[in-house]
C-alpha cells in the first residue's frame, strides 16, 4: 500500500467505518462468487461485463477481472464485428479510463487498453494519444501511461520522429524536473538525421540554470557528450606466453576470445578447445588466460584487426616466454584523445559549468559534471582541480563518500600507471602506489606485469583485485583494512608471492 | 507525523529500535480475520503476500507461528493442473508473479513435492517469446519483472536449462538506459525495482558482469535523499521499499557500501508502526506486509543489530528469501567482485 495516511479515528467513527467495511466486504465476496460461478458455467455475457466492471471500479487491479472482460469481449467482437467497434469499444475505453481516475497506476487498466488497442487495430489511436496528453498533465511522471503512449506511437503513423521529440522539448519546457521526458529524448535523438547537439546543450543550459540541484537534466548532459564518444569495443593490449600459460589482457571488459574471434596458432594449425579462464569467472573480462596443450615454441595469436590495432597486425607471434604489450595512455572513452573541435565544445562546457559552479558552490552537480569534462578534455593536466573538486564533493555530499573514495582511487591509478613504462617484459621496478588513501584497486589487470608492487598505507578493503597480479613477486599491503586469511585464501593461485602485511 | 517536502520528507526526532515481536505479532495476526475488509481487498495478490508475510516471520525465525499444513494446503489450492501455474489466491488465473511467491513459498518449507514440478516448468517455459522476453500469462503483457520471475522460479527447481537463458538475458539488456538503469520494457524509463528485478535476473544467469557497475552504482546510490531513505527514480519521494530494491541492487553489483547506512537504517526504523506492528511506505502511513518485508530485508542487508533484539537472518539479495533456504538448496547467485576488480 502505497501513501495511505493512517487515521486517527474516534471510537464513534470507527464503529460507523466497520460497519461500512463490512457491507463492502460482504458486496466484494458476493459479486465475485456470481463472477466465478458464471465464468464456470461459460455465461459469457453482458451480465458478466457489468458484475466485473462494479468489483473493478472499486478495485481495479483485480488483473483475473480484466482476463474475464477479454473473454468476454472476444466472444463479442466475434459475434458482431461492426457492433464491437461502434459501440462496445467505446464503452469499455470509458470505463477504463474511470479506473484510471482511481488509480491512474493501475498496470491492469492500462494493459487492458493495450489489449484494446491491439483487438481493434489501433482504431482509436489519435483519441488515446490525447488521453494520454491529458493523464501526462496531471502526472508527468507516469512511466504507466508514457509506456502506453510510446506502444501506441510504435504501431501507428500519426506521429513522427520530429513531433514526438518536439512533444518532449515541450514537456520538458513546461517542467525542466521531468526525468521521463528527458528519458524519451535519450531514446529519440539517436534517430533523429540532423545534427543536434548544440540545441541539445543550450536547452540543458536553461534547465539546469534554472534549477541547479535538480538531477534530471545533469544526468541528461553526461549521457549527451559520452554518446558523442566512440564505442569502447575492447581489443587487446598485451599478451605473455610463460610455461604452458598464455594470458591475454584487454582494453575494456572482452567475452570470452574464442567467441570475440580471437585465434591462438600453432605453426599454421589453431589450437582448438582452448579453455579460458578469467580470475572472477566472469562472463567478461579484461583478462583472459588459458592452458595451451604443451609448450610449444612458438605460436601466434590472430584477430581481426579491430582486436588488434593496437599491435599494428592481425598477427601477434609470441615465443615461449614472451611478453608483448602496448597500453595507451588512457584508459576508456572519457580519456582517449578527441578531435579539435569536440575539444573546444567540451571546453566551452567547462568555461559555463564553472560559472554556474562559482554562483552555486554549495550543489554538487556542476562539480560531479566539472570533473568529468577535465578527464574529458585533458585527465592528466587537470589533475589536481579534478582531486580539489573530488574533496568538494566528498564534504557537501558526505552521505556518498565512499562512492567518491573509490572514484578517486581509480583516478590516482590511472595518474600512476600512465607514467609508467610500456616496454614489453616484466617491470621490475617497484610500483609505488603507497600512502594514497586508495579504497578500491581499479585496474589490477594492467598491474598484472609488475613484479614488485606496493600498496602499504591506504585504506583497501577488498581482496578480489588481487587475483589479477599474476606476474607479482613481492606484495607489500600492510597498513591496509585486509583481513589476512581472506587475502590468503583469494590470491592463493598466486605463486612464490612474498607478501608484507 | 512526517512533514513532506516535494522530493523528501523530513523524519520525526529519533527513530523506535527495531520491534522485532510487534512484527511477528502483525505478520502472524495477517489473515486470521479472512472478512477484514483490507485481507479482502488484496485477495487478488494473496500469493504474494503470504510471500511476503511468511519471509519477514523466517528472518524474524518465527516461521512455525503459521501453521504450515495450512499454508501447502493454499499453495496446492491455486496450483492450475491444466496451465502448470499458479494463481494468487483459488478461481483466480495463474500468473508468473505468483508462480514465483508459490515456489517460494514451497521451497521454504522444503515443500517442492507438494505439486507437479514438472508442470511448472511448462508452464514459465511456455511464456517466453522469441525475443527472449516472458508474457506474465497469456494475455500478453511483457514486463521486466516477468523475466525474473521467470528466471527465480526456474532457478529455485534447478530447471534453468528449460529456456532460452542467453535469450533472456539479452532480452535484459535490451531495456537498459542513457543513466545506466532498467526499465519495465526496451524504450522504459529507469525504475529501481525493474533494475532490482534486471540486476536480479543477470546475476541468476551469471551474466551480471555484462553490466557497468560503476554507472549504475552510482545511479543507485542517487536514490539516497537527505532522509536516508531511497527513492525509485530521481525526484521522487523515498519509500521503504525502494531502501530493498536498492540496497539489494547495489549489494549484487559488489557496491553495497556506496551509501550512508546509518542513514538508511535510521529511515527505516522510523517507518514501523509502534502501536499495530510492521512497517509502512513512509513515516504516519498504514503498515503492510509488503513493506514489513522489504524494511527488515534492508536491515538484513545491512547486518543491523541492537542490544535490544535477536539479530535478524541473513538475506539472499536476489531471491529475497533466507540465506539458509538459498543454501539448503544449493543455489549461487553471482556478485560483483567490487573494489576495482569490477
Ligand atoms: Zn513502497
Amino acid at each position: 500500500m502505497h501513501g495511505r495516511q493512517k487515521k486517527e479515528r474516534t471510537a464513534e467513527e470507527e464503529v460507523a467505518k466497520e460497519k461500512e467495511r463490512c457491507k463492502k466486504v460482504a458486496a466484494y465476496q458476493y459479486a465475485m462468487g456470481l463472477i466465478f460461478s458464471k465464468r464456470g458455467k461459460k455465461e459469457l455475457d453482458e451480465e458478466l461485463l457489468k458484475i466485473t466492471q462494479q468489483v473493478l471500479a472499486s478495485n481495479p487491479d483485480i488483473s483475473t477481472l480484466w482476463n474475464i472482460r477479454k473473454e468476454v469481449l472476444s466472444v463479442m467482437k466475434e459475434t458482431d464485428f461492426t457492433n464491437f467497434l461502434d459501440v462496445v469499444l467505446q464503452k469499455e475505453l470509458d470505463f477504463t479510463e474511470f479506473c484510471l481516475k482511481i488509480n491512474p497506476k493501475s498496470y491492469g487498466a492500462w494493459h487492458h487498453r493495450t489489449w484494446l488497442m491491439k483487438e481493434t487495430n489501433f482504431s482509436k489511436v489519435t483519441s488515446e494519444l490525447k488521453l494520454c496528453a491529458k493523464y501526462l498533465e496531471y502526472d508527468d511522471r507516469n512511466f504507466h501511461c508514457w509506456d502506453y503512449r510510446r506502444y501506441l506511437v510504435e504501431n501507428c503513423s500519426e506521429v513522427t520522429l520530429e513531433q514526438e521529440f518536439d512533444f518532449t522539448t515541450e514537456k520538458i519546457s513546461s517542467n525542466f524536473s521531468n526525468f521521463s521526458s528527458w528519458h524519451l529524448r535519450s531514446k529519440i535523438l539517436p534517430k533523429l538525421p540532423r545534427d543536434f547537439l548544440e540545441e541539445e546543450l543550450e536547452l540543458i543550459r536553461n534547465a539546469v540554470f534554472t534549477d541547479p540541484k535538480d538531477q534530471s537534466a545533469w544526468f541528461y548532459h553526461r549521457w549527451l557528450l559520452r554518446s558523442q564518444l566512440p564505442a569502447e569495443n575492447p581489443y587487446l593490449i598485451a599478451a605473455q606466453y610463460s610455461d604452458t600459460k598464455l594470458s591475454l589482457i584487454f582494453s575494456s571488459k572482452s567475452p570470452i576470445p574464442s567467441q570475440s574471434g580471437v585465434k591462438v596458432i600453432d605453426t599454421d594449425k589453431i589450437i582448438g578447445n582452448l579453455k579460458w579462464t578469467n580470475p572472477w569467472s566472469n562472463t567478461c573480462s579484461k583478462l583472459w588466460e588459458c592452458q595451451l596443450p604443451e609448450a610449444n615454441k612458438n605460436i601466434s595469436i590472430k584477430a581481426d584487426s579491430s582486436v588488434m590495432r593496437n599491435f599494428g597486425s592481425v598477427d601477434l607471434s609470441l615465443k615461449h616466454g614472451d611478453l608483448k604489450r602496448n597500453f595507451p595512455k588512457y584508459f576508456d572513452a572519457e580519456t582517449e584523445r578527441k578531435n579539435d573541435k569536440f575539444l573546444s565544445l567540451l571546453k566551452e562546457e567547462i568555461s559555463w559549468v564553472q560559472e554556474l559552479q562559482e554562483m552555486e558552490p554549495d550543489v554538487k552537480w556542476p562539480i560531479c559534471t566539472l570533473i568529468m569534462l577535465m578527464r574529458m578534455v585533458d585527465f592528466v593536466k587537470y589533475k589536481e582541480n579534478i582531486l580539489n573538486h573530488l574533496d568538494k564533493l566528498m564534504k557537501l555530499d558526505s552521505q556518498r563518500i565512499n562512492y567518491y573514495l573509490d572514484l578517486r582511487s581509480k583516478y590516482l591509478i590511472e595518474w600512476k600507471l600512465v607514467e609508467c613504462s610500456s616496454l614489453p617484459g616484466l617491470d621490475e621496478t617497484v610500483l609505488d602506489l603507497s600512502g594514497l588513501n586508495l579504497t578500491a584497486l581499479y585496474y589490477p589487470e594492467r598491474m598484472c606485469f609488475q613484479t614488485k608492487i606496493n600498496l602499504s598505507n591506504n585504506a583497501l578493503k577488498n581482496c578480489e583485485p588481487f587475483r589479477a597480479l599474476v606476474n607479482c613477486k613481492e606484495l607489500n599491503v600492510s597498513g591496509n583494512n585486509l583481513a589476512k586469511t581472506k587475502l590468503e585464501s583469494t590470491i592463493e593461485g598466486l605463486k612464490n608471492l612474498k607478501i608484507e602485511l | 507525523m512526517a512533514a513532506s517536502l516535494s522530493t523528501d520528507i523530513i523524519l520525526p526526532n529519533a527513530p523506535p529500535d527495531l520491534l522485532l515481536p510487534k512484527h511477528a505479532g502483525f505478520l502472524s495476526k495477517y489473515g486470521t480475520a479472512k472478512d477484514d475488509y483490507d485481507y479482502c481487498m488484496t485477495e487478488f495478490l494473496r500469493m504474494s503476500g503470504m510471500y511476503w508475510g511468511l519471509t519477514a516471520l523466517q528472518l524474524m525465525d518465527r516461521l512455525d507461528s503459521v501453521p504450515k499444513e495450512d499454508v501447502v494446503a493454499f499453495v496446492q489450492d491455486c496450483f492450475h493442473e491444466g496451465t502448470g501455474g499458479f494463481s494468487p489466491a483459488k478461481d483466480h488465473d495463474p500468473h508468473l508473479l505468483y508462480s514465483l511467491s508459490a515456489i517460494q513459498i514451497l521451497a521454504m518449507y522444503d515443500e517442492f513435492k507438494a505439486v507437479d514440478c514438472s508442470k511448472v516448468v511448462e508452464f514459465v517455459q511456455s511464456l517466453q517469446q522469441p525475443d527472449g522476453s516472458f508474457f506474465g500469462d497469456k494475455y500478453g503483457e511483457v514486463d521486466i519483472r516477468f523475466s525474473f520471475c521467470a528466471v527465480a522460479t526456474l532457478a529455485l527447481m534447478k530447471k534453468l536449462d528449460a529456456i532460452d537463458t542467453r535469450k533472456a538475458a539479452d532480452f535484459i539488456l535490451s531495456c537498459q538506459n542513457f543513466d545506466g538503469g532498467f526499465g519495465s520494457k526496451p524504450g522504459s524509463e529507469s525504475h529501481a525495482g525493474l533494475i532490482y528485478c534486471a540486476v536480479g535476473t543477470l546475476s541468476i544467469l551469471k551474466e551480471i558482469d555484462r553490466i557497468d557497475g560503476d554507472a549504475l552504482g552510482w545511479w543507485l546510490c542517487e536514490r539516497q535523499l537527505k532522509s536516508g531513505g531511497f527513492n525509485g527514480r530521481p525526484e521522487k519521494l523515498p519509500d521503504v521499499c525502494y531502501s530493498w530494491w536498492v540496497l539489494a541492487s547495489l549489494t549484487i553489483l559488489g557496491r553495497g557500501d556506496w551509501i550512508d547506512q546509518k542513514a538508511l537504517i535510521k529511515f527505516i526504523l522510523s517507518c514501523q508502526d509502534v502501536s499495530t506492528g510492521g512497517f509502512a511506505d513512509r513515516p504516519g502511513d498504514v503498515a503492510d506486509p509488503f513493506h514489513t518485508l522489504f524494511g527488515l530485508g534492508a536491515l538484513s542487508i545491512l547486518g543491523y543489530e541492537d542490544e535490544t533484539t535477536v539479530k535478524l537472518k541473513k538475506i539472499n539479495p536476489v531471491f529475497c528469501m533466507s540465506q539458509e533456504v538459498i543454501d539448503s538448496l544449493g543455489i549461487e547467485v553471482q556478485i560483483l567482485p567490487g573494489g576495482g576488480a569490477c
